[in-house]
């Protein structure tokens, strides 16, 4: 559905500097999956999506949609080529002079629709949205959710093949983002409609999403099904991401003076989730093993639990511990004592303390 | 008798009363006609919005900051000659209503080119994203959007046609302001320079209290 092959863009800024905003990006989205593309802010996102309905023009490379190569449209079609693109936004981009009815009615007046047949489009998708009882109502006197849901009634209302989702939670409570996502994951089986979105936030991945890019500094880290992602995670990037946002918890209270041994991070997915394999770890080779942080997660397809642990024992022995696990099908990473300093603090804290992750089973030994 | 001329003027002062309102009026329809495309041009042109071209925003920009700097009174004798050229006299309302146009045309066209510019670019970015033309942008997105703001660039605009409309009804004759010098001023009629004063305080509060009305009913924000 969407094929992006080695794109770059390039901005020059005022002073003649040149800033590599993307790099030789490639990537191949199917029809009808959610996509996700996550990075930290500044990490070439929102450049990334908006290359796909080309409000962005990359500086080389190729942007196929459905089959049709966007760099190469006259202006013309490519106006008639978005309309069957939505787009979301995080801040919602409503035109205030216009009531929910009108907002959504905006893109089939510039499609051309006759009044008649726009009505009854715009009843529909704002029955589809849970609106109905607003549509007199202007943007100002609705909550940030349902700003979202005008938005999104909005971006379907030509019937697009792709939604493009631009952090369209970000300014959302948790609860509400959850009854977005809810929203774009029935969107999606319902329609078949294919959705890319992008987030800094692990949360959004994990809920919706089917396969995950990782973004950093303009180039694709890593790709794959969310659970293989998230299992073993490859970029030190992805492992950051993972750790402020959905796995840290607790964790971020830990002091890495303190840890007298490496910080291992343990997967266990499918058949390694039903053995007793902890035990036979502890009593098979000489460690002493410290729990510092474990849950079990849902993602769109299954779950997976994880345990952030210290180990403190011989290094060969640890070495042993690790092969028999990863023997054992669990997905082992020894941790950079560095790059648990390395994340950046203030958001860890945030995201510890917000109530958006119900912490399963987060229960720490040894607080020093 | 504390207004000996008042009531022996009074068909004067109400004839003067009407050509100033005519004089504003027809002056404020024309400034808003070319003040408003003027606006939009100045607004689109520019460094990073729909069709930047520096040519034509720079030369625009020179143009209306020439208009709006040249002394609305220096002004009205630069139209003398156009005047003279378009409708063939200079004196009269019509004439007057010449310099008042190009005098505040420029003038409205900055007030709705910064008001057309608070309107949020994700706003834009969204229309385009929708496969809006920017025509479209313009007149379903630019205008709507700013109406508050563009509406009460027309009400500053109309209080500084009362204004001007004095002036330059006392070099083309007529009006309010060529009643006050004629008769209040010239002939010592203080008390008919008083009444005509009260007649234009009124109809700038008159304008500005619909303005501000106009601007509210409007405003959905």
């Amino acid at each position: 559905m969407i094929r992006l092959v080695d794109v770059s863009k390039t901005y020059t800024l005022p002073g003649g500097v040149r800033v590599e905003a993307l790099k030789d990006i490639s990537l191949e989205i199917p029809r009808g999956e959610i996509f996700g593309i996550i990075g930290h802010s500044g990490a070439g996102k929102s450049t990334l999506i908006r290359l796909i309905n080309l409000l962005e023009r990359p500086t080389r490379g190729e942007v196929w949609v459905d089959g049709v190569e966007m760099t190469r449209l006259s202006e013309e079609e490519l106006r008639r080529r978005r309309m069957k693109i939505g787009m979301i936004f995080q801040h919602f981009n409503l035109l205030w002079s216009r009531t929910v009815f009108g907002n959504v009615a905006f893109p089939l007046g510039i499609a051309g629709w006759p009044r008649g047949k726009a009505r009854e489009r715009v009843l529909e998708l704002l029955e589809l949205v849970g609106l109905s009882e607003h549509r007199d109502r202007y943007p100002s006197q609705l909550s940030g959710g349902q700003k979202q849901r005008v938005g999104i009634a909005r971006a379907l209302a030509n019937a697009p093949d792709v939604l493009l989702s631009d952090e369209a939670t970000s300014a959302l409570d948790p609860n509400t983002t959850d009854a977005i996502l809810e929203l774009l994951k029935e969107i999606n089986a319902r329609f078949g409609l294919t959705i890319v979105l992008i987030t800094h936030e692990m949360s959004v991945i994990e809920k919706v999403a089917d396969r995950v890019a990782v973004l950093d500094h303009g180039v694709i880290q890593e790709v794959g099904e969310v659970a293989e992602v998230f299992a073993r995670p490859r970029s030190p990037v992805t492992r950051a991401l993972l750790r402020e946002g959905i796995e840290g918890g607790a964790l971020a209270a830990v002091d890495p003076n303190a840890l007298r041994g490496p910080v291992v991070r343990l997967v266990f997915v499918g058949e390694s989730a039903n053995r007793p394999l902890l035990s036979a770890l502890l009593r098979n080779f000489d460690l002493e093993v410290n729990i510092l942080q474990g849950q079990v997660r849902r993602l769109k397809l299954g779950s997976y639990g994880v345990l952030y642990t210290e180990w403190i024992g011989r290094e060969d022995e640890i070495a042993r511990a690790r092969d028999f696990l990863e023997r054992e099908g669990v997905g082992v990473e020894v941790l950079d004592v560095r790059e648990l300093q390395a994340a950046p603090r203030e958001e860890v804290n945030r995201l510890a303390v917000s109530p958006r992750e119900p912490e399963l089973a987060a229960h720490r030994s040894g607080h020093r | 008798m504390p207004f000996p001329h008042v009531s022996q003027n009074w068909p004067l002062i109400v004839q003067a009363t009407v050509e100033t309102l005519y004089m504003v009026g027809l002056s404020l329809l024309l400034a808003v006609l070319i003040g408003l495309p003027l606006g939009v041009v100045l607004l689109v042109t520019s460094p990073g919005h729909l069709r930047p071209n520096a040519v034509l925003y720079h030369a625009l920009g020179v143009v209306v900051n020439v208009f709006r700097s040249v002394p609305y009174i220096v002004l009205i004798l630069w139209t003398i000659p156009l005047s003279r050229f378009l409708i063939g006299t200079s004196f009269g309302t019509n004439a007057a209503v010449i310099s008042l146009t190009l005098g505040t045309a420029p003038f409205f066209a900055r007030l709705a080119e910064g008001a057309m510019r608070e309107v949020d670019r994700g706003v834009i970015e969204a229309a385009k994203a929708m496969g809006a033309t920017d025509f479209a942008i313009v007149t379903r997105v630019l205008i709507p959007e700013s109406l508050p703001g563009i509406l009460s660039g027309v009400t500053v605009t109309a209080v500084a046609l009362v204004s001007f409309s004095a002036m330059a009804g006392l070099v083309a004759g007529g009006g309010l302001g060529a009643m006050a010098w004629n008769y209040g001023y010239n002939s010592f009629q203080t008390d008919t320079l008083f009444v005509t004063t009260v007649i234009l305080v009124l109809i700038v509060q008159v304008v500005q209290m619909f303005g501000d009305r106009f601007v509210r009913a409007v405003d959905r924000r």
